[in-house]
C-alpha cells in the first residue's frame, strides 16, 4: 500500500509520540506487522480500538502484514462483540489490556476459549479461531462498521486502493506534509479518525497519540507541549471548543481545523471560520461516509465564511453529482437531487455475513449517498436532507426504522415510532391508559436498551407517551405528524 | 436545600447514579460522564449556583470531590 511507502523508506523516523513523551518508530510498526503475519492462522483480525500505542501498532501492523482488520470500539457491548465473533471467526482479537477480561469472557462464550499469543505494547493478541476463518476476497483490506446495532451489523468492505486514494486526496487538499503534528481526538474505529492516521502516515507526519479526552487538562498540555498543528472534530467537538474558549487559547503552532460528521450549526461555523481567516489559520468543513473511506467533499478554507452552510466540492480525484428521481443528472443550480459520488475511494460493498467477505467489487467506484442536496452556480453543494430515515447523532449513524425494529422485538407489548434530527432521537410509545408512575421506569429501560444495542448515547434520546401513534388509513405511521422535541 | 444537597442532585439527575456512588464518581469513570456529559454538568452547575466556571477549572473538574474545591473558588461552599 502506498500509505506505507514513506515509513518503509524511513524506519527510524517517528510514527507517534505517546503521553509519556516517548516516540514510537516506524520500525516497531513494521515489526508488529511481521509478528502478526507469523502468528495469525488466517487473515481476519478484530481490533478493539483505544487511542493507545497497542491499537495504532495493531491497526497499521495488520494492514502492513496483509491481514484484514475489523476495527471496533474498545467499549463495544459484550453482546455485539459476541455476535461478531460467532459470525466471523477472527483469527485474533487485538485488545487493550483494560478490556482484556471482557474480550476473554466474550470469546469463551462465543465458543472460542482465547489463548494469549503475544503483546503489542498495552494490548494483547488473543488467539480465537486460527483455523476456521471465512474466505476473503484478495483485495479486501479493511472492515469498518456503519451503524452499531446488534444483529444487523453492516460492515463496509474497503480495499487498499480505497485507503491509499483517499489518504492521497486528503493530504493534497489539506496540504499535509511531514511537518504536521496531528493529535488523536477521534476513535480509530471511526472512519474520520482512521483517515487522520492514514493521511499523515502517507506523508511521514508524526501522530501525537493521546488517550486523554478533550475535556482533560492533559489533552491541552500535549497540544501545547508537542506543538500540535491541527485539530479535528464532529459538531459537538466544536461546541466543546467554544466552551473551552479555544479561540482565545495561546496555540501558535495550530494551523488547521477540520470538521466532519454532520452539519455544524451556522453560528459555530461562522465563529470558527472568521477566527481562522483573521488569524491566518485554515478551517475546513468536510463531507464523507465510511463507504468512501470516508472523504468525498470539502469546503476550501479560503471560501469557508462566504460559502457557509455548504459542504463544499468534490475532493481531488473524485466527482460529486446530483440525480433526479429518474436517475438523470441534474445540471442546473438550486435543484434538489440525490447526491452521488464517484471516485477510487468508494468501497467494494457491504458485508452482513461471512460469505460476503469473499465478494469482489459491487459498487464500481460509485456511491449513492442517500443525502439530498443542491448546488449553487459555482458548483458548491449544500445538503438539504436525507432520502432515508436515518440520523447522525454525535457522529454515530442510526437508522430510525432499525431503532423501531430493535425496540419492537425486545418490548413486543408496545408500539413504537421513532423520529429525530441530528441532535435527538424521539421515541413515541403507544400507551392506552394514563398511568404516569409506570412511565419513567419503562422509558429508562428502553433508553438503556437502545444504548446497549445501537451505541447511541441515552442523553440524546427522548421518550414520549401517546395514546395513538398517528397512522394513515393503510396503517402507515405518519412521521410528519410526530414532533421532534 | 443546602449547597451539598443541590450539588449532589445535579450529579444524580445528570448521570442517573445513586447517592452512594457519588464519592468515587469521576470524569470518564462512567459512560454518561463523557465529554458531552461534562459540558452539560458544567452548564447545570453554573446555572444552579449562578456562577461562570473558567476554562481551566472546567478541565480540572475531574471528579466529584475535586468539584467541591473548585466551586469553593467561586464562593460556593459545599
Amino acid at each position: 500500500m502506498r500509505i506505507f511507502t514513506y515509513c518503509e523508506h524511513h524506519p527510524d523516523r517517528t510514527l507517534a509520540v505517546t503521553d509519556d513523551g516517548s516516540s514510537i518508530l516506524y520500525r516497531e510498526m513494521l515489526e508488529t506487522g511481521e509478528m502478526i503475519r507469523e502468528r495469525a492462522g488466517h487473515r481476519l483480525i478484530f481490533i478493539l480500538c483505544r487511542n493507545t500505542p497497542g491499537t495504532l501498532l495493531g491497526y497499521l501492523g495488520s494492514l502492513h502484514a496483509g491481514a484484514v482488520p475489523l476495527l471496533l470500539d474498545a467499549e463495544i457491548s459484550p453482546v455485539l462483540l459476541e455476535d461478531l465473533i460467532r459470525l466471523y471467526h477472527p483469527a485474533f482479537i487485538v485488545v487493550p489490556g483494560t478490556e482484556r477480561e471482557k474480550a476473554e469472557a466474550v470469546s469463551e462464550k462465543a465458543g472460542f476459549p482465547p489463548v494469549s499469543a503475544g503483546e503489542i505494547r498495552d494490548s494483547v493478541l488473543l488467539r480465537t479461531d486460527p483455523d476456521g476463518g471465512p474466505e476473503l476476497a484478495p483485495e479486501l483490506t479493511l472492515l469498518l462498521t456503519t451503524s452499531g446495532s446488534t444483529g444487523s451489523q453492516k460492515l463496509v468492505r474497503l480495499t487498499g486502493e480505497n485507503l491509499d486514494a483517499n489518504a492521497e486526496s486528503i493530504a493534497q487538499y489539506l496540504r499535509i506534509d511531514e511537518n504536521e503534528r496531528p493529535v488523536t481526538m477521534l476513535p480509530m474505529n471511526y472512519s474520520y479518525g482512521m483517515s487522520v492516521i492514514n493521511s499523515h502516515l502517507l506523508k511521514g507526519a508524526p501522530i501525537m497519540l493521546t488517550d486523554h479526552a478533550i475535556m482533560e487538562r492533559g489533552f491541552w498540555e500535549r497540544v501545547i507541549r508537542d506543538g500540535v498543528t491541527s485539530l479535528v472534530g464532529v459538531p459537538y467537538t466544536y461546541e466543546i471548543f467554544r466552551r473551552l474558549d479555544l479561540i482565545n487559547m495561546d496555540l501558535p503552532a495550530l494551523r488547521t481545523l477540520t470538521q466532519a460528521g454532520g452539519k455544524l450549526p451556522t453560528a459555530l461555523h461562522e465563529a470558527f471560520a472568521s477566527w481562522a481567516l483573521r488569524t491566518g489559520r485554515r478551517f475546513y468543513v468536510m463531507y464523507g461516509q465510511t463507504e468512501a473511506a470516508p472523504r468525498m467533499g470539502y469546503l476550501p478554507a479560503e471560501r469557508a465564511l462566504e460559502k457557509r452552510g455548504s459542504m463544499g466540492i468534490a475532493i481531488p480525484g473524485g466527482k460529486l453529482m446530483l440525480m433526479d428521481e429518474a436517475g438523470k443528472e441534474i445540471t442546473k443550480p438550486d435543484i434538489v437531487g440525490e447526491l452521488v459520488y464517484e471516485g477510487p475511494n468508494v468501497a467494494m460493498g457491504y458485508a452482513v455475513k461471512p460469505e460476503d467477505l469473499a465478494l469482489g467489487d459491487e459498487w464500481h467506484g460509485r456511491l449513492v449517498t442517500g443525502d439530498m442536496a443542491k448546488k449553487d452556480e459555482e458548483g458548491f453543494f449544500y445538503i438539504t436532507g436525507r432520502k432515508k430515515r436515518f440520523l447522525k447523532i454525535m457522529g454515530k449513524r442510526l437508522n430510525l426504522d432499525e431503532a423501531e425494529r430493535i425496540l419492537g422485538k425486545e418490548f413486543p407489548d408496545t408500539a413504537f415510532a421513532c423520529v429525530g434530527n441530528d441532535r435527538i432521537l424521539c421515541v413515541y410509545a403507544e400507551k392506552e391508559e394514563n398511568v404516569k408512575e409506570e412511565e419513567e421506569p419503562l422509558a429508562d429501560r428502553w433508553i438503556s436498551y437502545l444504548e446497549e444495542t445501537t451505541g447511541i448515547s441515552g442523553r440524546s434520546v427522548r421518550v414520549h407517551f401517546v395514546k395513538r401513534i398517528p397512522r394513515s388509513d393503510s396503517g402507515k405511521i405518519q412521521y410528519a405528524k410526530l414532533v421532534i422535541e | 436545600m443546602t449547597n451539598l444537597e443541590k450539588y449532589d442532585r445535579e450529579f444524580i439527575k445528570m448521570f442517573g447514579v445513586k447517592k452512594e456512588e457519588l464519592p468515587t464518581l469521576k470524569y470518564r469513570g462512567i459512560k454518561k460522564w463523557d465529554s458531552m456529559g461534562h459540558m452539560d454538568l458544567m452548564s447545570a452547575l453554573e446555572e444552579r449556583f449562578d456562577i461562570s466556571i473558567s476554562t481551566l477549572d472546567v478541565l480540572d473538574f475531574t471528579d466529584y470531590e475535586k468539584g467541591k474545591t473548585i466551586l469553593a473558588k467561586y464562593g460556593v461552599e459545599i
